[in-house]
């Protein structure tokens, strides 16, 4: 999160909806003083069942980028404001007749100052809507379940 | 919006420097989550970010854990005809109030973070943040004693902003006290002048019942 006020964010993910014909698919966007900007990744796509490493990243020099490692990368370039002030892991679904078992995030990292190592969370708040559940493992690993 | 998660709370004041996120996620392999529009208000956004996960705490609290924590919290003394603080809101870690606090004004009694007349969101004190993006609205200034960057036209990404006031822009000023960084999202129904003036008479704010 950029701004909980102004609700600014950069994000990656994947989505399965009418707008990507039910296919599961890869996206990356943004929402700042710029305004929004999305994009589809359309050289690889996920698979149901399959585990991946999600990342984002701003450099010395202020340019953020993300994306699937050994997939794909994305540049965001610079946002406005350029400071992430929160950092969020969700799954999400717009209708509670859709059932998320087996949903399992692990190794949720921030970077450190040397911008090399990547830190597991250490501290965190959980959000459940029913009628779905979140059980945790760790701060940096949860597993998320219901629906359908 | 059916959601479940979870969201990193940075410690006071190391929430600046860290500047990247990574997570594992191992996809569903039954059915999986569809997502579908639902913010319509103009910004594009298919999926976006999570609420703010957090709840109304009394200022007491949030000012007593901040001088535990040697801080010192500063909000306006000057404020627009009618409006008043309606809540505070706050990330609760492991009972420890956390970083960003939003702070809301209202005159109806709007307590939202997403559509409060006015909106403080304070954090970390990184340096400012923001560029000069559009000369003609942006510009680098001081307030008062302070550092600040102010922004005649910046988007609002809440929906239910943009339905309360019929606009997605809003006038910001975000300005560096001390240790914090206080970023200010003033609505239509506030004045330019109004704004600066808020912006300017931020004193430190005494405990009631020290």
């Amino acid at each position: 999160m950029l701004s909980y006020a102004l609700n600014y964010w950069i994000q990656v993910g994947y989505t399965k909806g009418y707008d990507t014909n039910y296919r599961l698919k890869w996206y990356a966007e943004k929402y700042d003083q710029s305004g929004y900007k999305m994009t589809w990744w359309t050289s690889s796509y996920p698979s149901a069942g399959a585990t991946y490493n999600y990342w984002i990243r701003r450099s010395d020099a202020g340019v953020w980028t993300g994306g699937v490692s050994n997939f794909w990368t994305w540049s965001f370039g610079t946002l406005n404001p350029n400071v992430a002030k929160d950092y969020q892991a969700l799954s999400e679904s717009t209708s509670t007749s859709i059932n998320i078992d087996g949903t399992h995030f692990s190794s949720l990292c921030v970077l450190s100052y040397n911008g090399i190592d990547w830190i597991p969370w250490y501290r965190h708040v959980t959000i459940v809507d029913p009628p779905y559940t979140v059980t945790q493992v760790s701060n940096s690993e949860f597993y998320a379940s219901g629906g359908g | 919006m059916t959601r479940v998660g979870t969201a990193l709370i940075a410690m006071l004041l190391v929430m600046s420097v860290v500047a990247g996120i990574s997570v594992v996620f191992k996809q569903p392999s039954g059915s999986v989550p569809v997502i579908l529009p639902s913010a319509p208000q103009g910004n594009g956004s298919q999926r976006g970010p999570g609420p703010f996960p957090g709840e109304i705490v009394p200022l007491d609290l949030v000012l007593t854990q901040l001088k535990k924590n040697g801080l010192t919290l500063y909000l306006p003394t000057k404020m627009a005809d009618g409006l008043r603080l309606t809540a505070v809101w706050a990330k609760i870690v492991d009972g420890e109030i956390s970083f960003p606090l939003i702070v809301v004004y209202s005159n109806t009694g709007d307590t939202a973070i997403a559509t409060a007349e006015l909106a403080i969101e304070i954090a970390g004190n990184s340096g400012i943040s923001w560029y000069v993006r559009d000369n003609s609205t942006d510009r680098f200034d001081k307030v008062g004693e302070w550092k600040a960057f102010i922004s005649s036209r910046v988007p609002i990404g809440h929906e239910e902003y943009y339905f309360k006031y019929q606009t997605e822009f809003a006038y910001c000023v975000d300005l560096q006290i001390g240790t914090l960084d206080y970023l200010f999202r003033f609505s239509p129904v506030l004045t330019a002048e109004e704004a600066m003036d808020i912006s300017a008479s931020m004193k430190p704010v005494a405990l009631q019942n020290a």
